[in-house]
């Protein structure tokens, strides 16, 4: 399941428990800010084995945001 | 009338602890810090002086280790140690106002050569994101002046081998100049690295044996990790708070040999030591005590040896000269800061740190090398050597408080 492995990589980052990040949470409420944004999309990219654009990145707001991009790159896979 | 410069506060990483206490326990009742590698496939170095017992969780959390080259850890530990033997504090105001010059001979090369690892080797697609702050060679001065809170001036400097030394002389220019009353001075390295290691025994200087500088038997050098770092402080401005006073910093001479990359010049090191005497305006025969450079290289420790009986003549007789790389091994830019403590400690405590190891004589050496057994001394004036790769030499002198 994308979504688990998301908030776990998230959970991971920002040292927090899983039961704190909810899909709707945004991201700069947890605490992530570029740099981390970066760290999370790299451990998803090995993890997935998918390459997010440069661009697709700056429209990561939310952790839904995150999954829905995941999904669409592992469609096109 | 210039500013005179004081040493306040120590910090050491070295082979023999993460703590001042253990270096200088150790240095100054001759204990070899230097031991057995892990074996490592394809490596032949087998002996080194590495950090012993150490668990970065210990000092840092996962968060702050994800930015933390193993030399920047080692930089951090040692700046707040030196901070707290001042009797200064991490965040208040003297320290924002405080400037930080962190050299290192080789930089965040454990965070290098994992990207490199996982690209050329592993051929994985991707680079981990912060491999360009955590390996950049200023990460330790960055990492130093984030988590001291210090927001002054704050830079790396790079002299192989001398880097501590000729950051600790810029220091002492930049509070002499009025542009600071405090700097945390030093370097920081963290070179054992297959590649590094690997690219050491390829220059076939190392010794698989230990290191005797100066001995008949000398084998070459042996690498050490860790990290020196002094803060130096305005006389001024340490009598307005108190402060304890190590040692006073009075002079230095910088050359360059501008000739072999690795075969130290006899007469620009001559140059060297004698412009840290003329900058520090003493005579050859008020110095006690020389910090020597000392590799254990067949070349080095002659060419040095040369030199000191150039500048000192009859008075060469008369000087204790001692490697203390012989028990810290060599940390590259880190030795010559961590040589910078041991000259500072050895002023203070009127005991002479000895050269380990030592056997058997070799004629061309014939200094007083304090062999093996450290020396109660009084030293009112102490030097300290480093002559680096490339030929670039920084030479300190040091008075004791008064």
């Amino acid at each position: 399941m994308p979504l688990n492995k998301i908030i776990d990589t998230i959970a991971r980052t920002v040292n927090c428990d899983t039961h704190a990040i909810h899909p709707q949470a945004r991201l700069d409420s947890l605490g992530i800010d570029s740099l981390k944004a970066i760290n999370i999309v790299y451990d998803l990219e090995e993890e997935f084995g998918i390459e997010v654009p440069n661009e697709a990145i700056a429209d990561l707001v939310t952790v839904n945001d995150i999954e829905a991009a995941i999904a669409r790159l592992l469609n096109e896979k | 009338m210039k500013k005179r410069v004081v040493i306040t506060g120590l910090g050491a990483v070295s082979g023999f602890g993460l703590t001042l206490d253990e270096f200088w326990e150790g240095i100054s009742n001759g204990r070899c810090a230097i031991r057995a590698l892990p074996p490592l496939e394809g490596v032949k170095i087998s002996v080194g002086a590495t950090v012993p017992d150490y668990d970065p969780d210990n000092y840092f959390s996962s968060d702050q280790l994800t930015i933390l080259d193993r030399f920047s850890q080692f930089a951090v530990i040692a700046a707040k140690a030196a901070i707290d033997d001042a009797g200064l504090v991490c965040g208040e105001q003297i320290m924002a106002d405080a400037a930080a010059i962190i050299g290192s001979g080789c930089g965040g090369k454990h965070t290098d050569e994992a990207t490199y690892d996982q690209l050329y080797k592993q051929k994985r697609p991707r680079a981990h994101p912060l491999t360009i702050p955590k390996g950049m060679p200023s990460a330790a001065a960055s990492m130093v002046s984030m988590q001291c809170g210090i927001k002054g001036p704050a830079f790396s400097l790079a002299s192989a081998c001398a880097s501590g030394s000729h950051a600790i002389i810029q220091a002492r220019m930049m509070i002499q100049s009025g542009m600071v009353d405090v700097v945390l001075a030093g370097a920081s390295d963290a070179p054992f690295t297959y590649g590094l290691l690997k690219s050491w025994e390829a220059l076939r200087v190392i010794s698989n044996d230990t290191c005797r500088p100066f001995c008949g038997e000398r084998s070459g050098l042996v690498l050490g990790e860790g990290a020196g770092i002094l803060l130096l402080e305005s006389e001024d401005h340490a009598k307005n708070r108190g402060a304890r006073i190590y040692a006073e910093v009075i002079g230095s001479g910088m050359t360059s040999d501008a000739g072999h990359v690795t075969r130290p010049d006899v007469t620009s090191i001559t140059k060297s030591i004698q412009a840290a005497l003329q900058h520090a305006n003493i005579n050859p025969d008020e110095v006690d005590y020389i910090n020597a450079h000392g590799t254990a290289t067949q070349v080095n420790d002659i060419v040095e040896t040369e030199a000191i009986n150039q500048v000192f003549g009859d008075h060469a007789n008369n000087l204790a000269v001692s490697s203390t790389k012989s028990m810290h091994g060599h940390a590259l830019g880190a030795s010559s800061a961590l040589e910078m403590v041991a000259t500072t400690l050895a002023i203070y405590h009127g005991v002479i740190p000895p050269t380990a190891n030592f056997t058997t004589i070799d004629k061309k050496c014939n200094l007083d090398y304090v062999p093996n057994k450290s020396r109660v001394q009084n030293i009112n004036i102490a030097m300290s050597n480093s002559f680096a790769f490339g030929g670039l030499n920084a030479v300190l002198a040091l008075n004791r408080y008064h």
